[in-house]
């Protein structure tokens, strides 16, 4: 099978809305919001499931260029950032993969393990409590940007670390959008 | 009487357009609010409102018309409506609009979040999508 073949199978098979790897700047953020909103209107989404997804979208990415920010990596770890939308027959899928220090992967998994053991009543509770006083997410052990995924998807963060070298891990992490309205269950 | 100046800024690829107007105290925040650095963008709304709220109009209305934004914005959207419950506790006549759209449930959950955080009448107003 030539390549061409290959990725064009896997772009079908997974239905990919947009794919993109390397450096994720506050110029990429621009672009990949532009591009995920083109695509998801040409195949016209409903725009409070557009809203969702570009949400979603813009705090797992903004998480990226934050990271950077605070932590200077090596400039081969911060082109190695990638991230990929698709538009499944009952979900989109935002994935998102950068490298992290291993001193990170604690925090965030211990972060990511918290938003995701919360009811949507804790998740609103904790939401309004860092909102009004952000030094709270401290002490709960969680920022905002997670728990606003978590209460939009109304689902789980997935997430997965891959050991690089003794100092840095690959960190992947991915939300699901429903493309039905969620329905709250009494 | 010296008047203060309006702030008018127009919107970007991530920033809202902002139409605050100091002569008829009406105040406008239109379309998304996505900055990686929210406080480059917030910092001098929040202190022009300072500088409003020492001699404001005899009506100050604020009207949020956002089709979406990151939670670095909802702090300092949240640090607008303090400074606006400020006011109203002051005495002063301050209304607030809240506009989502009709399909938009996280919009109007956001709007309600804010409401119970302060202390000022917001009105939400569906916009029909």
């Amino acid at each position: 099978m030539s390549i061409v073949d290959k990725y064009h199978q896997i772009i079908q098979k997974e239905k990919v809305l947009l794919a993109y790897k390397g450096c994720i700047d506050g110029d990429a953020v621009t672009y990949l919001v532009k591009l995920t909103e083109k695509n998801m209107t040409s195949i016209n989404e409903k725009l409070t499931i557009r809203k969702k997804v570009i949400s979603v979208l813009v705090e797992a990415i903004q998480n990226i260029v934050n990271y950077f920010a605070e932590e200077s990596l090596d400039k081969f770890f911060e082109n190695e950032s990638f991230v990929i939308v698709t538009a499944q027959k009952n979900q989109y899928e935002v994935l998102v993969g950068n490298y992290i220090s291993v001193h990170r992967m604690r925090t965030l998994k211990k972060r990511i393990d918290n938003v995701n053991m919360m009811s949507s009543e804790d998740l609103q509770k904790v939401y309004l409590d860092i909102l009004e006083n952000p030094k709270v997410s401290i002490t709960r052990g969680a920022g905002l940007g997670l728990i606003d995924i978590a209460r939009r998807t109304h689902s789980k963060i997935n997430y997965s670390f891959a050991e690089y070298d003794q100092d840095h891990v690959l960190f992947i992490m991915s939300m699901s959008v429903a493309r039905v309205k969620h329905i709250v269950l009494s | 009487m010296k008047y203060m100046e309006s702030l008018i800024i127009e919107s970007t690829n991530k920033t809202p357009k902002v139409f605050f107007n100091a002569l008829s105290g009406k105040m406008e925040l239109m379309g998304r609010s996505i900055p990686e650095n929210s406080y480059q963008f917030y910092e001098p709304l929040l202190q022009w409102l300072d500088e409003y709220a020492k001699n404001p109009q005899e009506q100050t209305h604020f009207i949020f018309k956002l089709d979406y934004f990151n939670t670095s914005s909802s702090m300092y959207i949240l640090g607008i409506l303090k400074k606006l419950e400020k006011m109203y506790a002051d005495g002063k006549k301050v209304r607030v609009s809240w506009y989502y759209d009709s399909e938009d449930e996280d919009m109007l959950q956001t709007g309600e979040d804010l409401r119970q955080i302060v202390k000022i009448p917001i009105e939400m107003t569906e916009l029909e999508s």
